[in-house]
């Protein structure tokens, strides 16, 4: 088959067009683009990973504008049943966003547990304002983790769960966190992480016992799924810093509130 | 040629809080853009009521004969759509981005408002960046 500038190529569903010219004796994959009509949906697929694009060899040095290639259409049409867009995972996103400094972000923390501490005085109080403060950041976070992540929607709890031990804990702390003890209903479950970038460097004195040092954390998920529509309640269960061995939150749900319409005036 | 007439943003209660418009055609004053909103919003509530197809989650696509108004429903509720020409092309695409704006420039933002219209410069400068870099990109084709 022999392709110019502009050339389209139908069989059986495919659409292909050769969008730009090639240089002697080299083929750039990135310049073919292949529009494939198998679905309603038009998908367009590079076809760098085709492995049969011969290049043609010109005697002259000349900017060739005609190819020869041979396309595999079998290999091609594996790559339709992809889905369009995938959900990222966790890794993948941390790796891409921009990094600051471990220490910074521990040490930022620190201060404000440390300020609130001084101006509240009260541990209760102390514990109160940091889920609050969790759950002012949950309410936004949770559109920054869907657009980025492209997780569908979930399907019931457990999956949510997943989601946020796997995907989100990995994506904004970096941390693996798995979840574990499901109750019968599926509507209760506990996230164990593995390690916590917040309580590096932290040892709660004697006069703290009763703090929750990482509340803020419990804030964020409440505050999130709130925006999803899932009022959940999320506590500490084992805390290294009270002399556990791990970090355990339980994440209840308590309720799945649909969005609501007001159909009919109040009488 | 692929042209955006109008973005608009509104809140999961239906509020508008986000409105520009680009071409001279279909230019509303604020009323207008507010009713068009609201209008929408209810539009894209009974839409999921009506549906035979369970687990439709609302408009996606509106044709008609000038003009396609294209939706994007963030699993929070908020609503991004934009009235373009006919036929443009992978407004999907420009509508995630525009929400990937939005998670990064207006709800990082801790003087925004949850729900309240958007007020924010950066937010304004980086669409315009991408709708002229998504308007340079089809004309390319």
């Amino acid at each position: 088959m022999t392709f110019g500038y502009g050339t389209r190529l139908r069989r059986r569903g495919y659409l292909l067009r050769c969008g730009r010219q090639v240089e002697m004796g080299l083929i750039s994959k990135k310049k073919w683009t292949g529009f494939f009509r198998k679905s309603p949906q038009q998908l367009r697929l590079p076809l760098s990973s085709c492995p049969s694009l011969k290049p043609f060899r010109a005697s002259s040095p000349t900017l060739l504008y005609n190819c020869t290639v041979s396309l595999d259409f079998s290999q091609l049409s594996a790559q339709i049943s992809m889905a369009p867009v995938a959900p990222r995972s966790g890794d993948a996103i941390f790796a891409n966003v921009e990094r600051v400094n471990a220490e910074l972000f521990t040490l930022t923390y620190g201060a404000i547990v440390r300020q609130l501490l001084t101006d509240l005085e009260e541990v209760e109080e102390v514990n109160k304002q940091l889920d609050q403060m969790g759950y002012n950041i949950g309410i936004r976070l949770i559109d920054e983790f869907l657009a980025k992540s492209n997780v569908s929607r979930c399907v019931d709890f457990k999956e949510t769960a997943e989601v946020i031990a796997k995907v989100g804990f990995k994506m904004f702390l970096g941390v693996t966190a798995s979840v574990t003890n499901w109750d019968a209903d599926g509507t209760c479950c506990i996230i164990v992480l593995e390690d916590n970038p917040l309580v590096d460097f932290v040892e709660l004195p004697d006069t703290c016992q009763g703090l929750y040092y990482c509340n803020v954390l419990s804030g964020v998920i409440r505050g999130a799924l709130e925006m999803v529509s899932m009022k959940t309640e999320v506590t500490w269960l084992r805390d290294m810093l009270r002399g556990d061995d791990a970090f355990e939150l339980q994440v209840k749900l308590l309720k799945q509130v649909a969005e609501e319409y007001p159909y009919k005036d109040d009488e | 040629m692929a042209t955006i007439y109008s973005l608009y943003v509104i809140n999961k209660s239906g509020g508008l809080i986000f409105y520009k418009d680009y071409g001279s055609a279909g230019r509303m004053d604020t009323n207008d853009s507010l009713r068009m909103a609201s209008l929408w919003h209810s539009m894209h509530a009974i839409s999921q009521q009506l549906s035979p197809i369970s687990g439709c989650y609302g408009i996606e696509l509106l044709q008609a004969d000038t003009f396609d108004l294209h939706c994007f429903q963030s699993l929070t509720g908020t609503k991004f759509f934009v009235v373009c020409d006919t036929g443009t092309q992978h407004m999907e695409g420009l509508l995630k981005h525009i929400y990937e704006l939005y998670t990064d420039y207006v709800l990082k933002n801790p003087f925004y408002e949850m729900e309240m219209p958007i007020r924010c410069e950066l937010f304004d400068i980086k669409l315009s960046q991408a709708i002229q870099k998504d308007s340079v990109a089809l004309l390319g084709r």
